[in-house]
């Protein structure tokens, strides 16, 4: 009887955490979509990486020549909790918003297409945990 | 659970060696180290069909109905697989109506997008208020293809959080081949070097979709052959010959941009891209049957 009770607690616990951290980045999401608006379009696709420490998270995209891109990265719901850092193919730093007070939001011009790599990092002078929400769009 | 995944693939491949060098990529990518988290398989993106039909509308091709998935089609999918692979297609075929302003038929094919929403099971993925503004705008190319986006990317977002990766994974595949249909179909018709070079330039979102796939290469037969095709087609792009230089980005604070000036180079021959054609041709005819 006491291990059924522990048991049902558990799973209670378990979706209790799985919900809230779903309607976290619920909010994040909606946050990051706050800053993409027309012109530019999403390219469809929602990036999330649960962050711990200094664990980095890497996404790999392809931009094409002759377009402007917006990326928006946000943990939580407030701006400056996240690094995030822009790379082409060959590891050269292109763009970081360490620069500039870890803004959630840049866009980027494209004379040619690139394969590149986004990576995100949480600034741990803000924040120890959570979970970095990337979205991606073009410009019309 | 992945590397076992990517090892019955490689085997599969009887004909190219193992090792080769998409195999390799493979491993590269999908290893995971302390510092480096792979949460699900969100981590590789692939470029908005959108994007795309943009393009070939650009570049002055006219339109062609004969591109698109009949919309009489959406009667034969009955499996999970067909269902969520030709939600993508379909919804590629909606922005190239879109684009094209050809708003009685982008009504139709977005009633077959609801249906197939609804039997997917994704209208609580849907905000209530979205169908009736797509209805609303269905003659405004831009709104209707910010509105599309982001219904797709809750869509997305939904299919992850509900644990249902594998069609959130097919619904963007099915986007993405519908997509390089139009273009390889276009770019050997009008000879037109942008859309060629940019057929080439698909090497690395084909590359991450086989990524993104390959966890689920076991669950089907249907996923397992779908995966096998892509990476038959992927040996093609092999032949796509490309050349970078890495040149100083400008940033622009007062802007909030970055103009990245990097040279990449990309040549196609013509007997790679109606290569890349017949098999993407295939595999599109094969999926939307």
């Amino acid at each position: 009887m006491k291990k059924s009770a522990v048991i049902i607690l558990l799973i209670l616990a378990i979706n209790t955490l799985t919900n809230k951290s779903y309607g976290q980045i619920d909010s994040t999401l909606r946050l990051c979509q706050s800053h993409m608006n027309l012109p530019f379009i999403s390219d469809g696709q929602s990036y999330t990486s649960l962050l711990n420490g200094d664990e980095v998270a890497e996404f790999y995209a392809t931009f094409y020549g002759g377009s402007i891109y917006r990326l928006v990265a946000y943990t939580g719901n407030s701006e400056g909790n996240i690094i995030f850092s822009v790379y082409d193919q060959e590891r050269n730093l292109l763009f970081t918003n360490n620069d500039f007070e870890n803004t959630s939001t840049w866009d980027f011009e494209f004379d040619y297409t690139m394969d590149c790599i986004i990576e995100a990092k949480l600034d741990s002078k803000y924040i120890n945990s959570g979970i970095a929400v990337l979205l991606i769009g073009f410009q019309q | 659970m992945v590397f076992l995944c990517i090892a019955t693939v490689s085997c599969k491949q009887d004909k190219k060696p193992s090792n080769s060098k998409l195999d390799k990529e493979l491993e590269v990518e999908l290893d995971t180290t302390d510092k480096v988290v792979k949460f699900q398989n969100s981590l590789f993106s692939v470029p908005s069909p959108y994007q795309l039909s943009i393009l070939i509308k650009d570049i002055g091709s006219n339109y062609n109905s004969e591109l698109l998935n009949p919309a009489e089609n959406y009667k034969l999918y009955t499996s999970l697989f067909k269902k969520s692979i030709n939600l993508g297609i379909y919804g590629a075929d909606l922005g190239y109506l879109n684009i094209y302003k050809q708003a009685p038929s982008a009504i139709t094919y977005f009633s077959i997008i609801k249906i197939m929403s609804q039997d997917l099971g994704l209208t609580s993925a849907i905000n209530p208020n979205i169908m009736s503004r797509i209805e609303n705008n269905i003659d405004n190319q831009d709104s209707l293809l910010f509105i599309m986006s982001n219904l797709y990317r809750d869509v997305d977002y939904y299919l992850k959080e509900s644990q249902r990766q594998r069609e959130g994974t097919l619904v963007l595949a099915g986007g993405w081949i519908e997509a390089m249909n139009f273009l390889t179909k276009l770019a050997i018709e009008s000879k037109n070097e942008l859309l060629i070079q940019r057929v080439g330039e698909n090497k690395q979102p084909l590359e991450n979709l086989i990524k993104i796939l390959s966890p689920y290469y076991n669950e089907s037969e249907d996923i397992k052959k779908l995966v096998d095709d892509l990476i038959d087609l992927s040996y093609e792009f092999d032949g796509v010959e490309t050349t970078y230089e890495f040149k100083a980005p400008t940033t622009i604070p007062q802007n909030r941009i970055t103009k990245v000036h990097s040279i990449s180079k990309i040549v196609v021959s013509e007997s790679v891209l109606k290569t890349i054609d017949t098999k993407v041709s295939n595999i599109r005819n094969s999926l939307i049957k």
